[in-house]
């Protein structure tokens, strides 16, 4: 059993500055969990409070039964793997892999059949007699994996560790990481992990969940489809999904068959979907949101939103559309083809999707149509 | 058309040709003239050098004789009479003192600044700001200063005429410059290596010597050279210290040599003192390497 559980954790800086609010997070035995959210939103800082790299101000982190608050990092059954690899630049890459071990006190034997295995299913093999500096950084990379994994520790952390790759890289690191943990699972081993990043594909292609962050707050804990389908709250309707969700300022009115939503001088009349899951009783200035790729062209006499194209960037097989709609800005995602014959004098007529919208609280931000 | 053109170009090839070579030929001449500057300065500053070497094997009266430094016939009485000293001890004794001042102090110094500096740099304790003060404090004020109270101290201790004056103070990370030394080429160094030695289960203290040492072995071995080179010309300390002959470091016994003979037999003093600079130079030579590398790092290592 690996469980980890952080109850109302803390970290205050020098007395004052307090980066972290009180959390609280469950991650299960075997699961994989991501924290995401913008820098200075102490996700490091939590992933570090809970290797033991720094002090706990409040609160309390559990790891499997016991309490580890004060355990040192070597004693709480935890392996990090860090952004900037963090090999000792002195010994090879064996050494790297057994000190450890070597510090545990395990025998010979026992150290050299793991670095065996270990070099083996990453195949690190060929490296295991260089020294860190003659590595390549994909090769360091599995090399820091590696030390990870031959402790066999119950709880994984990784600290953003394909920051420092190129795109192509990561993507395969990527898989790496998720076969693994499959692999571990499936073997029976211990393989909770915590992965700390800033990037949502990571987050959104690896998590099992997803814990968002922001000011040292969480703002919602999810898996990635209905982190997406159904954000919490406007930040994270705006930190998930790419392009970003058009968030924009907008009054909600009740017309004759259902809510209204007004920009500026444009607006457009939903029906029962939107009413059934809106909160009863809000009207007035709310923030609505879109993505970019729930809009659609408007049928001929449809109701729709007149928009002013001021940019289109073209990617291929789909045009992300800069609008304007009643003086806000907009994203929108169109099929190229579509959008070239539905443009007339820099105008288009769009509609977005009724099951798609949301529409969230103008001052906390929470989102009121998910009911 | 397409001629003229071809000829236009073959001209502007040529120019360009010809501008390139003056600029060469300017290039050579500045080259020629700087190079000649530097070495000239070069001896200028190494005559002295040149001369005491060369002069270490005249006769006294060739010394006084002649201004050249190439020895007319080079004689060896210098280095052997030298040598035997006008005590009862050779100076081969005097080199074993030295020695004995020396090694325990530069170990000590390399451990205790390292063990000091580790703990500056890495480490938050209460009144850290005022201790670090305190020590670049040290550091500014005048060696002189603290010796009247220091004599007492180790008089009071019973220490006088023996070398613990000479490297204890040292084996308490004494030396704030080394630490101070230390502690920049630490700051260059990422924690990280160290936080993943305690993630791999490592006390701070095993964290120091398995992973901080090996990448701050440049940084030390400047510090062992400096402690060591500068113990060898340490002339104040022993004089102060160690009162009996037979327990006199090389940079007493010279001055010694000069003190007692009736005629400054001056051919041995030189021979000695060209004895006396080997010890730093050949360390100096075998480890210049991460000599630089060690003074030049704190700043720019990433």
């Amino acid at each position: 059993m690996a469980q980890l559980t952080i109850r109302n954790l803390e970290k205050v800086y020098s007395g004052t500055v307090k980066a972290l609010h009180g959390i609280n997070l469950e991650v299960k035995d075997g699961e994989f969990m991501v924290l995401v959210g913008p820098s200075g939103c102490a996700k490091s800082t939590t992933l570090r409070m809970i290797a033991g790299l720094e002090t706990v101000s409040g609160g309390h982190i559990t790891i499997g039964e016991k309490v580890v608050n004060n355990l040192p990092p070597g004693d709480r059954g935890i392996a990090m793997v860090f952004q900037n690899y963090a090999l000792y630049p002195h010994m090879k890459v064996r050494k790297n892999l057994s000190f450890g071990l070597k510090l545990a006190g395990e025998n010979k034997e026992e150290i050299a059949r793991r670095v065996a295995e270990v070099a083996e299913v990453l195949e690190i093999e060929p490296l295991l007699d260089r020294l860190p500096k003659q590595l390549s950084g994909g090769q360091a990379q599995r090399v820091a994996l590696g030390r990870a994994l031959i402790k066999k520790p119950e709880v994984f952390l990784f600290d953003e560790p394909l920051s420092n790759l190129d795109a192509k890289l990561r993507a395969s690191m990527r898989v790496r990481i998720t076969d693994l943990h499959r692999r571990l699972k499936e073997q029976g081993q211990s393989s909770t992990v915590v992965y700390v990043t800033h990037d949502q594909v990571e987050a959104m292609t690896m998590g099992d969940r997803i814990c968002v962050m922001k000011d040292g707050h969480i703002m919602q804990v999810d898996d990635p489809e209905t982190l997406y389908a159904r954000p919490a709250n406007a930040f994270v309707a705006g930190f998930i999904g790419m392009p970003e969700m058009n968030l924009v300022n907008a009054t909600l009115t009740q017309g004759e068959s259902g809510p209204v939503v007004t920009f500026g001088d444009q607006s457009i009349q939903f029906g029962k979907e939107l009413a059934g899951r809106l909160q009863p009783g809000i009207v007035g200035d709310v923030t609505f949101g879109v993505r970019p790729q729930h809009f659609r062209l408007a049928e001929p006499g449809e109701d729709a939103l007149l928009a002013k194209v001021s940019k289109a960037d073209f990617l291929g097989h789909e045009v992300d559309v800069h609008i304007t709609i009643g003086g806000q800005r907009f994203t929108v995602v169109l099929p190229v083809e579509e959008f070239r014959k539905a443009t007339v004098d820099g105008v288009i007529r769009i509609r977005p999707e009724e099951e798609r919208v949301f529409v969230f609280d103008r001052t906390s931000g929470l989102n009121v149509s998910l009911a | 058309m397409s001629d003229s053109i071809i000829h236009s170009d073959d001209k502007a090839f040529e120019e360009a040709q010809k501008y390139l070579a003056v600029q060469k030929r300017r290039q050579n001449i500045t080259l020629a003239i700087r190079y000649t500057i530097l070495t000239v300065v070069g001896l200028i500053m190494l005559y002295p050098l040149f001369w005491l070497i060369g002069a270490s094997f005249m006769t006294n009266e060739e010394i006084f004789g002649s201004a050249g430094f190439m020895p007319a016939n080079p004689v060896m009485d210098g280095y052997i009479e030298g040598w035997q000293t006008s005590t009862p001890y050779t100076f081969g004794r005097f080199f074993w003192n030295t020695f004995l001042i020396i090694a325990p102090k530069t170990i000590c110094t390399v451990i205790s600044c390292t063990v000091v500096a580790y703990g500056f740099a890495r480490f938050d304790f209460p009144g850290k700001k005022i201790l670090f003060a305190a020590v670049i404090g040290t550091l500014l004020l005048p060696n002189v200063v603290t010796r009247i109270p220091q004599y007492m101290l180790f008089n009071e201790l019973g220490w006088l005429d023996s070398y613990l004056p000479l490297w204890v103070p040292s084996a308490f990370a004494g030396d704030a410059f080394f630490v101070f030394l230390l502690l920049q080429f630490l700051r260059s160094i990422p924690r990280d290596m160290e936080e993943a030695a305690r993630v791999d289960g490592a006390t701070s203290f095993q964290a120091l010597i398995y992973v901080v040492v090996p990448m701050l072995v440049p940084a030390m071995i400047s510090v062992g050279l400096f402690q060591f080179m500068w113990t060898m010309d340490d002339f104040l300390g022993p004089l102060i210290y160690i009162s009996s002959v037979e327990k006199f470091p090389v940079s007493l016994a010279l001055k010694l040599s000069i003190d007692t003979a009736e005629s400054f037999e001056w051919n041995r003093i030189l021979a000695m003192s060209v004895l006396t600079l080997l010890p730093s130079l050949l360390v100096f030579f075998m480890s210049q390497k991460y000599f630089v590398e060690g003074i030049s790092a704190g700043g720019v290592k990433g």
